[in-house]
């Protein structure tokens, strides 16, 4: 019998860039939309359905164990997994629940120590590219950017006997579903929204504004807001123990993010720029930036952690580094990658104005993160 | 004999329809109907290619499923065996393809 495989079991592969074969045998269209990636992964493509009459015609393709095969849902995978281990190929696996679980697993890592006790997290959602953050000081916790999927983070609080008593998005998410709202039924918790990105939202909320203090545990331990628009009008940073800046969709370590996805580009580029090379700009040099998505594998750093300093990123990352505005301008407003999928219907959902069943939402969600310029 | 649009109704439900070239063909009935619903990934497929290998060639084979991956795969495999997608549509959340044998 094949070996299931977790998802979370490929994360620390990917993360210690342990070797991995992978064929996916999912539709070439869906293969080329987005796949599992890292340095030390390779894979190769092709569908369960030109499969049927058996693997012979792709075994020379293949090195002669250790297969991992992965499919959308699960169920094609472990027939080709089947058919691989006839041939007598040993160390056969598939992947437990598909590219579907892969989307949605979530990877704490430590991002480091909070002074005056407590530490922060960052969970990284490999599958998707989304990061979402957890401040834990003194048997409480703070939520920021979660994903949809709520579970990981009240196990996490759990095992670390907190209690999830702040919930907080630095803005209107259109390429995931917020498990915001999700998690404060679940918690009780205080749920901050900027009201700018919040003008249609159709639930209560507490209003996320420039200078904020948020309060997490008795050594309160602050998260302090910093209004930052251009990804949307509302975007707002958080920068926690005069040591993180959590810039949301604003800056990545490797892009910036797009102004586009709300339909008023136009009038947020102009913002976008001034949080750039103005605000962020009067920030110490020495912050740990943690965004809340990376693109590419290389912005994963060995021990899992997306970040770096302000200062390194003024240094390398081109999107700060684009003198002229007009060129700027250009550079955010054309050659956009695709807009992620269902942006719109998420925005919606995540407004409140639509609220679909569970698999609707994981299906909106499919596929790549595409938050970035570039 | 002269044709009113309604014997046409009559005569060819909805299996009358517009070939890509926008020619007006009339579609020939399925010779086999499969219900792969309530199946998930492969065996829509696996049901769909077992069924196509008992037909002849120009034979139509209708499938109704219920897994929404069914929709790019068997479009695709479609395409990649040889076979015509000649029509397909969603009637109450069931996923309806006819496939022509090549």
């Amino acid at each position: 019998m094949p070996k299931a495989m977790s998802a979370q079991e490929i994360a620390r592969k990917v993360i210690d860039k342990k070797e991995l074969f992978i064929l996916d045998v999912r539709n070439q269209k869906e293969f080329a939309d987005w796949k599992i990636e890292g340095d030390s992964v390779e894979v190769f493509n092709v569908p369960y359905f030109d499969l049927l009459d058996g693997v012979e015609s792709i075994m020379d393709k293949l090195p002669n164990k250790n297969v991992l095969v992965v499919c959308a849902k699960e169920g094609s995978s472990m027939m080709v997994a089947d058919m691989l281990e006839e041939t007598g190929m040993t160390g056969v696996s598939y992947l437990k629940g598909g590219m579907k679980a892969w989307s949605e697993y979530l990877e704490p890592v430590k991002v480091g120590d909070i002074s005056d006790g407590g530490e922060l997290y960052q969970f990284v959602r490999l599958g998707k590219g989304c990061l979402s953050y957890m401040v834990i000081s003194d048997g409480e916790a703070m939520v920021i950017d979660s994903n949809r999927m709520i579970q990981p983070y009240l196990d996490f609080v759990k095992e670390k006997n907190a209690k999830i008593v702040q919930i907080a998005d630095t803005h209107l998410h259109a390429d995931h579903i917020s498990g915001g709202r999700a998690l404060r039924e679940e918690t009780g918790a205080q749920y901050w929204l900027p009201p700018k990105d919040a003008t249609e939202v159709q639930f209560d909320y507490n209003a996320l504004e420039d200078g904020s203090e948020i309060t997490v545990g008795t050594t309160r331990v602050g998260a302090q807001a910093v209004y930052s628009p251009g990804h949307t009008i509302g975007s707002t940073s958080f920068i926690i123990d005069s040591k993180y800046l959590l810039t949301g969709d604003i800056l990545f370590v490797e892009s910036i993010g797009r102004p586009d996805l709300a339909g008023l580009t136009e009038d947020w580029v102009g913002d976008l720029r001034d949080t750039l090379y103005g605000r962020y700009k009067e920030l110490p040099d020495d912050l740990e930036v943690l965004p809340a998505h990376f693109a590419n594998m290389s912005e994963v750093q060995d021990d899992g952690k997306v970040s770096a300093t302000l200062g390194e990123l003024y240094k390398v990352n081109t999107g700060l580094n684009v003198e002229d505005e007009g060129e700027f301008r250009k550079m955010v407003t054309e050659n956009l990658p695709p807009q992620p999928n269902a942006y719109q219907e998420i925005r919606q959902v995540n407004m409140g104005k639509l609220t679909p069943e569970e698999e609707e939402k994981r299906e909106m969600e499919i596929g790549p993160n595409r938050c970035a310029v570039s | 004999m002269k044709w009113k649009s309604d014997q046409t109704a009559a005569r060819y439900p909805d299996w009358l329809s517009h070939s890509r070239g926008s020619r007006l063909i009339l579609k020939k009935e399925a010779n086999k109907v499969l219900d792969a619903k309530g199946l998930a990934c492969p065996m829509p497929i696996v049901k769909t290619k077992k069924a196509m290998d008992e037909l002849n060639s120009g034979d139509i084979l209708e499938i109704h499923a219920t897994d929404k991956g069914a929709k790019a795969d068997l479009a695709a495999w479609t395409d990649s065996s040889g076979h015509e997608l000649v029509d397909q549509k969603e009637e109450d959340e069931v996923l309806k393809f006819w496939i022509k044998k090549g």
